[in-house]
């Protein structure tokens, strides 16, 4: 149960990263910010059991 | 949306990839990596703790045990090396001690990797080496592990906010995955709590003698070059611990505290017969004062950030020289080993004889690297 908890919030931050990334923001720093949440974060969800 | 946001968003998360990437190359391979430990001609069989806990088959904590057992029938020894393996020289001892001894009365089980889980990935933000390599005299090139002091969260996760021990004792929730705050164990519980049950089981089946448990403890900290026993190990770890300061090494003896549990000096000497011994010696890879973290200071010792801490006597280990080989911090396990041994057969009717151990001297001798001792 944890674990689809985990995944569930994990999938609302990465998507809230994505849209911030591709629409807010605007500063080279905070898109390299996201950026660098992203990847892992989506590596997380995917190999998370 | 206009493709002016779309294309920057683009290729910044495809350059964030190629560097998540690496990293993740990286770690995947330090996961797969396995030592070539090879068996010394003094091993006569091997198993896996999987035989004293079948939860353990097909894990990767399933580590292997190295048996010497010699022609006559004595008493045993059970050596743990890799319980913290981001602490060398146990599991480099460990592996210089199977490889190279040979026993004539009783039997050694030797447990190079016993928390084998955590040679698989490295503590986060310590900046540590992932491996150490050796030279040995014919020219090969032997690479290990450098590991983490606990159980990898791959194979253990989450972690409690609290971690509360079968004693009832409570600490931070992360020591959950230190091997050496689990024992007595668990047979179905966590990964960790599975391999100090699979190891105290063995002991108790087997009836093992003596066990002894090598770490390393930062140069900062107190309890170091020391031996810490269980009050039903004090004569044999006072005989021991005289006669090491009689060959110039110094060896402070410290008692097991009652109160602190899951660690082996402690629940190996009150759940089963053997004499539970674990040793300290310095690690200059671990400590808070340290300078540069690489493969040169895991070997070496060298660092002036250390220097520097001597001088102002802040550490408690002998500093002095500009450096703390691995040599040294070897040859004090097995040069420790050799004298439990010998205490142990002056207060024991049955016996362990054993040659070959690479000795203090032996190994700090000018021009000797430890990579002269690996087969």
């Amino acid at each position: 149960m944890i674990t689809y908890i985990y995944i569930g919030i994990a999938l609302i931050v990465f998507i809230s990263t994505l849209y911030n990334l591709i629409f807010q923001e605007d500063k080279l720093a905070d898109r390299v910010n996201a950026a660098m949440i992203l990847i892992p974060l989506a590596l997380r969800i995917l190999m998370i059991k | 949306m206009t493709k002016k946001k779309w294309i920057p968003a683009v290729i910044i998360l495809a350059i964030a990839a190629v560097v998540g990437g690496v990293a993740a190359a990286s770690f995947i391979a330090k996961r797969n990596f396995v030592e070539d430990i090879y068996e010394g001609e003094g091993v006569t069989s091997t198993f896996t703790l999987s035989e004293y806990n079948e939860n353990l088959e097909g894990t990767v904590a399933d580590a292997t045990v190295y048996v010497l057992q010699g022609e006559e029938e004595g008493a045993s020894l059970l050596v743990l090396g890799g319980t913290h393996p981001n602490e060398p020289s146990g599991h480099m001892a460990a592996i210089l001690l199977e490889e190279n001894a040979t026993v004539e009365v009783g039997t050694i089980y030797v447990i190079t990797n016993v928390n084998n889980s955590a040679f698989t990935h490295n503590d986060p933000l310590e900046g540590s080496p992932q491996y150490i390599n050796f030279t040995t005299s014919t020219g090969e090139t032997r690479t290990f592990h450098y590991g983490s002091r606990a159980t990898n969260p791959i194979d253990q996760w989450p972690d409690p906010d609290i971690y509360t021990h079968s004693s009832g004792q409570t600490l931070s929730g992360s020591e959950t995955r230190n091997l050496n705050r689990c024992y007595p164990g668990i047979e179905d519980g966590t990964i960790t709590e599975q391999v100090a049950y699979a190891v105290t089981t063995m002991i108790q089946e087997l009836d093992i003698t003596m066990t002894i448990d090598l770490h390393e403890s930062s140069p900062e900290y107190s309890v170091n070059n020391a031996t810490v026993a269980h009050e039903n190990a004090m004569s044999i770890a006072s005989e021991g611990v005289l006669n090491l300061q009689l060959e110039g090494i110094s060896m402070s003896l410290e008692p097991s505290p009652v109160s602190l549990h899951g660690l082996t000096h402690r629940e190996l000497g009150d759940f089963t017969n053997t004499y539970a011994l674990l040793m300290e010696t310095g690690n200059p890879s671990q400590g808070r004062l340290r300078g540069a973290t690489n493969e040169e200071l895991v070997l070496t010792g060298e660092d002036p950030c250390y220097e520097i801490a001597y001088d102002l006597g802040l550490l408690y280990v002998d500093y002095s020289s500009g450096s703390l080989p691995i040599e040294t911090r070897v040859g004090r396990h097995l040069q420790g080993i050799i004298e439990y041994i010998n205490a142990l057969n002056n207060n024991s009717e049955d016996q362990l004889v054993v040659t070959g151990i690479p000795t203090y001297d032996e190994l700090t001798a000018d021009g000797v690297s430890l990579g002269d001792f690996l087969l």
